[in-house]
């Protein structure tokens, strides 16, 4: 290679030329007051709302409140470092993040750097944090099924993909791990999924990512993570972040899953801001916009329409409750703005019921659509038995004094429960999660003893990966139970339960 | 909430002014006052004090400014100190100057150089600024800093133009390290 020192001198001259004389105009403010992540700046007068601003030594600040003499700015960085009397400069821009293919299986912060030790995220792309969601006709009804993985979800309150599923329940009742499985199960089914921290511990972030990778999960998972330590404003902004990337894949006709974990934290991170900001306090000290931040961002999943691309955003909030109250201010909020909730029992989970759904008030208000036909026709029915099940069940202490028909309602209730039970971090395929579902309505299991159903499911799943794979493989095609569908079934159940029972 | 009441008293003050053709004298006396409490802390710790008592305030304002300043200035300080409002005279005289200065075409600039600018160099730079802003007079505060290396950095309100030599070296140096 031969560089000459003169044409290295000629570029750099080159470059120098096309500086001349350029006039950098910029608007500035300067610091009144800072504290608590919040500066108070004079000046900035053209500054558009949401903008980014500029503090000295590269700290960033968006422009929250814009008032009659004074500028209201959160302060994504360290506010120790920045004084009274600094200068703030406009950037001219509003908050963006970057977005494509190259942020798949990496972790970020709400201002998309990489917080992962990897390389810095190359930055080709950007997309505006805050974006009006899609419009009335670009959209369609949701009809593809996400299958979570998890049976009880996928047969009561099925999830389809665009749809806006809520999981909300006390703390420790696995809600976290409820939508990790989920994402687990999106593996080959092209599926981008988003995890989004906030508020929350880094070690319990530094786990998930763990249990993601173990699972081969981060091939197709991005985590944006504002932990507990970050800045308020770090935690507000996350999960419009968030969906600023996922929709990316949304706009290109694939499809994206996001889960926010979870909104309470991030409504308690904006009553901070709008306190500190000094807007008028409303219920349970939330401001008066709190309802329009949680539904403007979930009005951003959608399942597009063909012109668009047909791709979709599904987003599963999470909304952590005090004591099971669900009617407190922000459960009922987000209650009210998803397409249906999946309510996580405390009394459940220490019973062993896990997951720990309680499958009376848990709903999917547009997923039955987005159902496949084998599951509708064998869930039909389950919903029913456990409805009846949970009113029998106060009785079932006195089982002997029973007629015959509530003690075998009682008794197929107890095995379906054991049915719906599954272990963490093992979604089921559709197929296998329609065979032990079947076998439960309709009687297969009511000779075993309930505390055996676990053993047989086993078995099952193992006999249809080995000796009934032809099976699977004709319903995957189908995803219907036809007549001859049902008979091998019903042939397969009969032969599964006489080796179960030999061994015994 | 403070920068309202300060607004109003200062546009009543400066429309009385304009009424009595006395704005200047006013001018001259509220840029003197504006002055002395920046540099004296007692002044201004006496005008926020809310204890001291009605009769001795105005013993101690008719000491301070009884007969140095114009009567229109002397009466508006009693009038403040009856209504109480006495801790918003140092924005009223901000906003007074502002007043002014809209007024009578004022451009109210700043301008950093890094060697101290001579006559003619302030002359040019005065036309320019008054062709640019179409405004009939500029009023400028000037300030050397040796640390911008060269070339001047003018600020009108809150939008600066940068023509120094640090920033085109910033901005040089920016665009060789992401290119």
């Amino acid at each position: 290679m031969h560089i000459r020192p003169e044409e290295i001198t000629a570029i750099l001259k080159k470059q120098l030329a096309d500086f001349e004389k350029k006039v950098e105009v910029y608007q500035i403010g300067t610091v009144l007051s800072v504290g608590d992540g919040i500066a108070r700046v004079h000046g900035l007068s053209d500054v558009m709302l949401g903008e980014l601003v500029m503090f000295p030594g590269n700290i960033t600040g968006m422009a929250l409140n814009l008032e009659e003499d004074n500028v209201g700015v959160a302060v994504f960085g360290d506010v120790k470092r920045i004084k009274e009397g600094d200068e703030v400069r406009r950037t001219n821009r509003v908050a963006s993040v970057p977005v494509g293919e190259k942020l798949v299986g990496r972790i970020m912060d709400a201002l998309g750097e990489a917080i992962d030790d990897g390389a810095p995220i190359e930055m080709n792309e950007f997309r505006q944090i805050e974006v009006k969601a899609p419009g009335v006709m670009d959209r369609q009804n949701v009809h593809e099924p996400l299958q979570t993985g998890i049976k009880v979800i996928d047969a009561l309150t099925p999830i389809g993909r665009g749809q806006r599923e809520l999981i909300i329940g006390d703390r420790k009742t696995g809600k976290t791990t409820l939508a990790i499985d989920t994402i687990i199960n999106q593996r080959g089914q092209d599926v981008y999924c988003f995890y989004v921290a906030i508020g929350q511990k880094r070690s319990t972030v530094a786990q998930i990512h763990e249990t993601l990778k173990r699972h081969g999960a981060m091939d197709y998972t991005m985590i944006i993570a504002a932990t507990a330590s970050d800045p308020v404003a770090m935690q507000f902004l996350a999960p419009y972040a968030a969906t600023a990337m996922a929709e990316y894949y949304r706009d290109s006709g694939r499809h994206a899953l996001i889960v926010y974990d979870d909104l309470t934290k991030q409504a308690q991170a904006y009553r901070q801001l709008s306190l500190l900001l000094r807007r008028p306090p409303g219920r349970e000290a939330y401001p008066g916009d709190i309802f329009y931040l949680h539904s403007r961002l979930l009005e951003r999943a959608a399942k597009m329409n063909d012109k668009k691309g047909a791709g979709s955003l599904s987003a599963l909030p999470i909304i952590e409750t005090q004591a099971g109250d669900i009617s407190a201010y922000i459960p009922t909020n987000v209650i009210s703005i998803t397409d249906g909730q999946i309510f996580l029992e405390q009394d459940l989970f220490n019973a062993g019921q896990r997951p720990a759904v309680n499958p009376g008030l848990s709903v999917s208000r547009v997923g039955g659509d987005a159902q496949i036909k084998a599951m509708k026709q064998t869930a039909g029915s389950l919903r029913l038995d456990l409805a009846q099940y949970r009113e029998l069940e106060a009785f079932s202490q006195f089982a002997s004094d029973l007629d015959q028909a509530t003690r075998r309602q009682l008794e197929r209730g107890q095995r379906l429960m054991e049915v719906i039970k599954q272990d963490a971090g093992v979604p089921l395929p559709v197929a296998y999660q329609v065979a032990i579902i079947y076998a439960g309505v309709n009687g297969f299991l009511d000779d075993i003893p309930h505390t055996k159903v676990k053993e047989f499911e086993q078995r099952l799943f193992e006999d249809l990966e080995s000796r009934y794979a032809e099976f699977v493989r004709m319903f995957n095609k189908e995803k219907t139970l036809t007549d001859p569908a049902k008979q091998s079934l019903n042939a397969i159940l009969t032969e599964v339960k006489e080796r179960f029972a030999l061994t015994r | 909430m403070s920068a309202a009441i300060a607004q109003r008293y200062a546009q009543a003050l400066f429309d009385a002014g304009e009424e009595l053709s006395k704005v200047e004298t006013l001018h001259h006396d509220l840029q003197k006052i504006n002055q002395l409490i920046g540099q004296s802390d007692d002044l201004a710790g006496f005008l926020r004090n809310p204890v001291v008592p009605a009769e001795k305030r105005q013993a101690i304002l008719k000491d301070i400014f009884h007969g140095k300043i114009d009567t229109l200035t002397y009466k508006f300080i009693l009038f403040l100190e009856a209504k109480r409002r006495l801790a918003h005279l140092k924005s009223i005289c901000s906003l007074f100057d502002r007043l002014r200065a809209r007024a009578r075409g004022i451009l109210r600039a700043k301008w950093s150089s890094s060697v101290e600018l001579s006559p003619h160099d302030v002359h040019a730079l005065t036309d320019y600024l008054k062709s640019k802003f179409d405004s009939k007079e500029v009023e400028a505060s000037r300030d050397v800093d040796p640390g911008i290396l060269g070339g001047i950095k003018i600020q009108v309100d809150d939008t600066v133009y940068d023509y120094t030599l640090q920033a085109q070296l910033k901005k040089f140096k920016h665009a060789v390290v992401t290119a």
